[in-house]
């Protein structure tokens, strides 16, 4: 059970006891709850423990370096001295004197630090989680990845077999791959659970003991040993009533009885968020290299080894692989990554660099943010001179002043902080509670979520209360105190002149707001269209599922034939289909067959969704409702065709055929060209009407390639069935049960998956689009709304700055047009030269953004968004000055005059 | 020189040295409860351990993970020779000290 602040521990002295100490926590909380306790008095009781212990490593951590509190350095003398209650109440007062301001800068400040601090934490929280386990940060992941498609690649069954028994930097080298299967206990109704395959060495990788019974052990799997199972602490006590003697009973998974050994710990979920674990039996001489089951690896670094050490060697043994196995193994290259990024499948050479500039260009927002604020606090602060000069009069040093205008700024900026924070809280939560909607998490938080607080978080936060203050604060503090006192005090009751550094400001944040916005305004874009691309059949009527053998390496064949007929006569089902990948058939880049039989390269990326290559069963388009646009289906004779006959749809043809005829061409994968088995040439027998539909960019579409498969060939697929009525619906009127019962009856050693709705992913995926759609309108809105409030507090300055010189110009009978245009033609440079410099910006950063993230070019129609950013700044300059200087023209002469 | 003990540190000696191999920070507290009526807080029993660590009084090593404590191992505590030779000198301090005062 975690406390919400359990996160104080890390710091201070208390760090390297804390597991301890709080295990002797969470023993005496559970004692005291079995002693009568209510929960409330006892988590105050705990909450206690856990700030005195805080207090403690605290003071500890203090009294490592006793000079330093005994001998404060001149700098902290210097704070004590200038930073005091009386100057924290004086702006507290001034804040509340200037409501609009302060509502305006709280808003602004809360919305910036949200956003900057929600992407960190985020970030971090995929990046860098800690593993709750022991030396957790020694445990990684090893994978291979194509350097080509840029993904990764689990088919590492000898790779796995190769890296366990040649490095020396990892050890306790595992695998895993997780299944869904139908686990049935006593006489109670099966249920489909999540089940780890995992080799012996997850568990002592963890290093967490067994509570009851034993762990897995290597012995387990060998093909003749009995199948044994591990239950987690939930599952124990959810499933088997926490029943004391349940090692040794026999549970039934799929078709085989298995004996439980042991039972783990409450807490532990290792490998994702497992409850039940059974040993890998995967035997590499039953599966041809590239091929046999989907497998994560995992290890611990040896004592004495690094990150990088053990990149090296591991780079070594795949320049060995590559050069003996170039036909499968010439575009793969091994990694070590993170445990955490390969489970999800995130892990990709150079995310941390792509991620960091993110975070400078999202924290670039609270920049935008702190510099039109600074206009508004300079503005206010040169209205202040009077105050500035008698304090300067009395005694006051500059530094003093400062100070006192950065304690307005701190108290300023202290509570829209903690507000953001707790937004950016609220958001991650959200966001991570979307991102396990993944099929690797299947709905559930992996072991090593945390979603409290982070220590890296705060420090980032505080990180930018200090730049905000820096700008907001010391900045204009700067500037209105850098006169004399003489200028000072000659200068009492006469207006003050706006400097350089007004228009610098100006500048620069119409310049960052320019730069930065467009790369929002393009991601933002990106995701809402991929967002409204839909599927083109009811993708509501469809359900999906795993479907392999026993071991997984006997092929279906006509096991799933007759599986698929008996389903079909099923009444509630209108149709059953599969798909399934063949090795070496994927395509990350087309090359086409010229007229003289030689390859013609074609543009690398046509759309913005890539290419996706499937295997298909004969019917599939039939059952799918897929038109044929041109050409033929497949029938049972193509799956061993030599011609390698496929399928392309619509958005292939436009893509890569510029809309030619397509029949009869030929084409290949041209990332394979250089490799040692080039790919072979496609010949398009057929075209489809797109699978998915986007009503706005048909780029967002990707384009599919479809070849034949037939069941003989493969020993995994994808079955598919269109279902009459909705289909969420049929999971409950027990259509899972029928097709467990009829699987069983072909063959118990089939072995099926979870059944989900194919909408299922669909869900979560424009769940995503509209968190990150409804944040960047966020941004935009505010950064927008700032921006403007900004050029307003210039235009009223400049106005009521010249307000005898407008007077006397109107006095003196200068039309209104003339005296609007020397109102606006300050506001005109100092935003247009702000957009030049944005401009200039945005095109500088393209292709280091490209290149890092992914994002789409400025160019074609993506080129309009920068100038229409630039368009709406200035409009909003405009507008915001629109109302001053109406102000201006309505300025009588005699008041004008009067008024000095 | 002998080590210096403060009164707390004394107690929780007196505590490793009465819980002999079951020493840990529940148990060490429970025993300070029932014979001090003293309710110390985990911090200050684990902050005391850590510098009676450092100097050498002591010494701990981790257990295997409890259901009990939410998966967590225990620190099992024990005395040192040094430890035990401090101990007995406070002891024995209090001991002469107290000797022939009466009305105690």
């Amino acid at each position: 059970v975690r406390h919400p602040l359990d996160f104080l521990l890390r710091v201070g002295r208390m760090e390297a006891d804390r597991v301890s100490l709080l295990g002797d926590i969470e023993e005496e909380r559970r004692a005291r709850i079995r002693r009568g306790s209510g929960h409330l008095s006892t988590f105050v009781w705990q909450t206690g423990q856990i700030l005195a212990a805080c207090v403690y490593g605290a003071r500890d951590a203090l009294r490592r370096s006793p000079q330093a509190s005994r001998d404060p350095s001149p700098g902290r003398r210097a704070w004590a001295g200038l930073v005091s209650w009386p100057d924290l109440k004086l702006s507290l007062r001034l804040l509340l004197k200037h409501p609009g301001l302060t509502l305006v800068a709280s808003v602004g400040i809360a919305v910036g630090i949200a956003i900057c601090a929600g992407f960190f934490a985020f970030a971090q929280s995929q990046l860098y989680p800690t593993l709750p386990l022991d030396e957790g940060d020694r445990i990684i992941g090893i994978e291979n990845q194509n350097v080509v498609t840029r993904h990764e690649n689990r088919n590492v069954l000898h790779d796995f077999v190769t890296w366990r028994d040649q490095m020396t930097t990892v050890v306790e080298i595992g695998a895993f791959h997780q299944m869904d299967a139908r686990l049935q206990f006593g006489t109670r109704h099966a249920e489909t659970v999540r089940i780890a395959a995992m080799t012996a060495s997850g568990f002592t990788v963890a290093r967490v003991a067994p509570l009851m019974g034993r762990f897995l052990a290597p012995d387990d799997e060998r093909p003749d040993a009995d199948p044994v199972l591990v239950v987690g602490y939930d599952a124990w006590r959810s499933r088997f009533a926490q029943d004391p003697s349940v090692v040794g009973q026999q549970v039934r998974i799929g078709t085989t009885i298995h004996t439980i050994v042991g039972v783990m710990p409450e807490g532990f979920k290792f490998p994702v968020n497992h409850q039940f674990w059974v040993p890998l039996r995967a035997n590499p001489l039953a599966f041809e290299r590239g091929a046999g089951p989907q497998l994560c690896v995992f290890g611990r670094l040896a004592p004495g080894a690094t990150f990088a050490s053990a990149q090296a060697e591991l780079a070594a043994i795949g320049r060995h692989t590559a050069s003996a196995f170039p036909q499968t193994h010439a575009n793969l290259k091994p990694l070590v990554v993170k445990y955490t990024l390969t489970v999800t499948g995130d892990a990709e050479e150079g995310i941390e660099v792509a991620v960091l500039i993110a975070e400078v260009l999202v924290s670039l927002v609270l920049v935008v943010v702190a510099l039109n604020l600074a206009i508004l606090v300079y503005a206010r602060t040169t209205y202040r001179h009077r105050e500035i000069a008698i304090r300067t009069a009395l005694g006051a040093g500059r530094l003093r002043i400062v100070t006192q205008l950065s304690a307005e700024a701190l108290t300023l900026a202290l509570v829209p902080a903690i507000a953001g924070l707790a937004l950016a809280q609220y958001g991650v939560r959200l966001s991570l509670q979307i991102f396990h909607q993944q099929p690797v998490f299947g709905g559930a938080a992996p072991f090593w979520t945390d979603y409290s607080l982070q220590p890296a978080t705060i420090g980032y936060v505080l990180a930018l209360v200090v730049v905000t203050v820096g700008i907001v604060g010391v900045l204009p503090a700067l500037r209105a105190t850098r006169r004399s006192v003489a200028g000072n005090i000659g200068q009492l009751g006469t207006s003050v002149r706006l400097g350089r550094t007004w228009g610098v400001l100006i500048v620069a944040q119409v310049a960052i707001a320019v730069a930065a916005l467009p790369a929002m305004v393009r991601l933002g874009l990106t995701e809402i269209r991929s967002g409204l691309t839909r599927p083109s059949y009811p993708i509501k009527e469809f359900l999906g599922l795993a479907i392999t053998t026993e071991g997984g390496k006997d092929r279906l064949g006509h096991r799933l034939t007759e599986l698929k007929r008996r389903l079909q006569a099923e009444p509630d089902v209108a149709g059953v289909t599969f798909a399934a990948s063949l090795p070496g058939r994927s395509i990350a880049r087309v090359e086409l067959m010229g007229p003289a039989g030689n390859a013609v390269p074609t543009d690398s990326k046509p759309t913005a969704a890539g290419i996706r290559t499937f295997g298909i069963d004969s019917d599939y388009f039939n059952v799918y409702g897929v038109r044929l646009l041109a050409g033929r289906s497949f029938d049972a004779r193509d799956s061993g065709d030599l011609t390698n006959p496929v399928i392309v749809d619509r958005s292939f043809v436009r893509a890569f055929l510029n809309d030619g005829h397509p029949l009869g061409r030929r084409f290949r994968d041209g990332a394979r060209a250089g490799s040692g088995q080039p790919s072979p040439w496609y010949e398009i027998v057929g075209v489809t009407e797109n699978l998915a539909t986007n009503p706005i960019d048909h780029h967002a579409v990707p384009a599919y390639v479809f070849y034949p498969v037939a069941a003989e060939q493969v020993t995994a697929a994808s079955l598919r069935l269109h279902v009459r009525g909705p289909a969420a619906a049929h999971l409950e009127s027990g259509l899972p049960q029928r097709l467990h019962r009829l699987a069983a009856g072909i063959d118990p050693a089939l072995r099926l998956g979870e059944i989900r709705p194919s909408a299922f992913i669909d869900l979560s995926e424009s769940l995503k689009t509209r968190l990150i759609g409804q944040t960047l309108t966020l941004v935009m809105v505010t950064v927008l709304m700032l921006s403007a409030a900004g050029v307003y507090a210039l235009m009223s300055f400049t106005v009521a700055q010249r307000r005898r010189e407008i007077g006397i110009r109107t006095a003196l009978g200068a039309p209104p047009y003339r005296v609007l245009q020397s109102i606006f033609s300050r506001v005109a440079v100092q935003v247009g030269s702000g957009m030049l410099v944005g401009i200039a910006g945005a095109v500088t950063l393209e292709s280091p953004i490209t290149s890092a993230i992914g994002w789409p070019e400025l160019a074609g129609r993506r080129a309009i968004v920068l100038p229409a950013i630039a368009l709406v700044m200035l409009l909003a300059g405009f507008l915001a000055a629109f109302g001053p200087a109406r102000r201006g023209l309505r300025i009588q002469p005699t008041e004008a005059l009067k008024t000095e | 020189m002998a080590d210096y003990l403060g009164e707390f540190e004394q107690l929780i000696l007196l505590a490793l040295a009465r819980l002999g191999d079951d020493a840990y920070g529940v148990t060490i507290r429970e025993t300070l409860v029932e014979r001090t009526s003293r309710r110390p807080s985990f911090g200050a029993i684990y902050s005391t351990l850590r510098r009676m660590e450092d100097k050498g009084l002591v010494r701990s090593c981790l257990g295997q993970p409890e259901a009990v404590r939410g998966g967590r191992a225990k620190k099992h505590v024990a005395l040192t020779p040094r430890g035990r030779a401090a101990l007995r000198e406070a002891h024995g301090a209090i001991v002469r000290m107290a000797e022939g005062v009466r009305g105690l």
